[in-house]
């Protein structure tokens, strides 16, 4: 990877917008459209691990609330 | 040795000769010839000397003799028993004595005394209108002068202490006034302090001590008042107290002088310039102690007044403080009663608030439990969203399309070969697959 992933999920998705956008013109250059997809990839993937980490945390503080209510 | 001789051309002219005698005799026939029934001779008593029940003075006239020296003129008086009794009463009725100093006139005979050879006169009798003529003028005189000088009112004009307990005396300490004087301030039983001087009162020493005894007492400030006293005495030695030296020293003293010289008629010059006269000694002491007791009650009047004036505002001040002090309680009892009433409205209202208040936050809770339920699905949402881009990327990715068969072309130099028209016969390109590529040169365009 040739950059560091966004700070946080929202800076992610922003940049993936970008890229789609960038990616969707007639005129790129097959190579640069080639490095763009492996960047789209990279942050599809910082994203998707990080909404499994939060999801896992919600079920955990839920559950626990739960568990005191009951 | 021869014999001398005396001889005598003496004349006699038949002129008697008088055995020693015999001239007396002669004398005494002339005197009684030329003064009859007597004469009246003025002048100074000197030398008063009592033998017995006789008494013998001269009666001595100061002249003044044409060179300007004094001389003078005496006559030698008998004053026999006799004479002396019969004309006491009359001097003791013009309150007179006779004594050195004194200017009499006197009635008489001369008589030669043969045994002495000398010439007297047998006193018979006196003029008393004439010696105390000569004693109010000198009187007269003094008080004339001290009038003159300014001094007359001078010691009346000096403030008598109103507690005057600090008392100088200038008395003859031998006499009866003394006695009376102290017992008198005695008897009242007030705390005077006395400072005597011992003087004689009559006399010829008496102006001279009298006059320093009164310059020294009016020396001492720790006295309020001086007191010159003595007891009653014949009305030529009051001429003592009209002497100017003492009535000067009265008139000069710097405290206030009381007298109380014993006589209840004659006013002497020293009562006449003093502070204030009494006319005994024990008046004199009376004097001073009604003012000191005068004093007293005064005082103990202004004590009492002040006391009930001090008792009176006390009451009132103790009444003010009794009501402020009630006040004070009930305003305090007041206060205290709202305050816990307060405290209690308070106590209420935060526990009816604090339950509120706990509900509330419940509900606040509640809700936020609610939403943190819902999170999954927008997680779920997100995940969905970011599917879809998946999507679009992969589309885009040319691996996928070189797969179904598309290459790429590009020359030596890498650029992308877009159209025919890019190429001339004979260029060499690189064409790349989706697996490999080629190495071709360029045999015909067809734009």
């Amino acid at each position: 990877m040739t950059e560091p992933v966004a700070t946080g999920y929202a800076a992610a998705l922003a940049e993936l917008e970008e890229i789609l956008q960038r990616l969707e013109r007639a005129d790129v250059d097959v190579d640069v459209l080639a490095a763009q997809v492996a960047r789209a990839a990279e942050l599809i993937t910082f994203c998707r691990d990080r909404i499994g980490s939060a999801r896992l945390q919600i079920e955990q503080v839920v559950a626990s609330l739960d568990d005191r209510a009951d | 040795m021869s014999q001398v001789a005396f001889e005598f051309d003496l004349d006699d002219g038949g002129e008697p000769t008088y055995s020693v005698g015999e001239l007396g005799e002669l004398i005494n026939g002339a005197l009684r010839r030329r003064f009859l029934d007597g004469v009246w001779v003025r002048g100074e008593i000197q030398g008063w000397n009592e033998r017995g029940p006789h008494a013998y003075f001269r009666l001595v006239e100061e002249l003044e003799r044409p060179d300007g020296s004094i001389g003078r003129a005496t006559v030698n008086v008998q004053f026999f028993a006799n004479v002396r009794m019969r004309l006491r009463p009359m001097l003791q009725t013009n309150r007179l004595r006779l004594a050195d100093g004194l200017n009499v006139r006197i009635y008489g005979h001369l008589d030669f005394f043969a045994p002495s050879g000398v010439l007297g006169l047998k006193m018979s009798g006196i003029d008393p209108r004439f010696t105390l003529g000569d004693l109010a003028m000198q009187r007269d005189e003094v008080v004339r002068r001290l009038v003159a000088s300014g001094l007359y009112d001078a010691n009346r004009s000096r403030p008598l202490a109103l507690a005057p307990l600090r008392v100088g005396v200038v008395t003859s300490t031998s006499g009866a006034a003394w006695a009376d004087f102290v017992h008198e301030l005695e008897r009242s039983g007030l705390g005077f302090q006395v400072r005597v001087i011992d003087v004689r009162v009559q006399g010829d020493q008496a102006v001279d001590m009298v006059t320093r005894a009164i310059r020294t007492l009016g020396r001492h400030r720790d006295l309020d008042v001086v007191a010159v006293v003595r007891g009653g005495g014949a009305r030529s030695e009051l001429a003592t107290f009209d002497h100017e030296a003492i009535a000067t020293a009265i008139a000069t003293c710097p405290l206030p002088v009381l007298t109380g010289l014993g006589h209840e008629i004659d006013r002497s010059v020293a009562d006449e310039v003093a502070h204030a006269s009494l006319k005994t000694p024990t008046a004199c002491a009376a004097a001073l102690v009604e003012r000191v007791a005068e004093f007293r009650g005064r005082s103990e009047q202004a004590w009492e007044a002040l006391c009930r004036v001090a008792d009176r505002q006390l009451s009132r001040s103790g009444a003010r403080l009794n009501d402020v002090a009630q006040g004070v309680r009930h305003r305090v009892v007041a206060a205290v009663e709202r305050s816990d009433g307060r405290l209690h409205q308070r106590a209420s209202r935060l526990g009816t608030a604090g339950v509120a208040l706990l509900d509330r936050a419940d509900h606040r809770l509640d809700a936020v439990v609610d939403a943190i339920g819902r999170s999954p699905a927008r997680v779920d949402g997100e995940a969905r969203h970011l599917d879809a881009l998946a999507a679009r990327v992969r589309l885009l990715d040319p691996v996928h399309t070189m797969a179904r068969g598309w290459s790429i072309t590009r020359t030596l130099d890498g650029r992308i070969v877009r159209s025919a028209e890019e190429l001339a016969l004979g260029d060499e390109v690189v064409t790349s697959f989706a697996a490999g590529s080629a190495r071709s040169v360029v045999q015909d365009v067809v734009p």
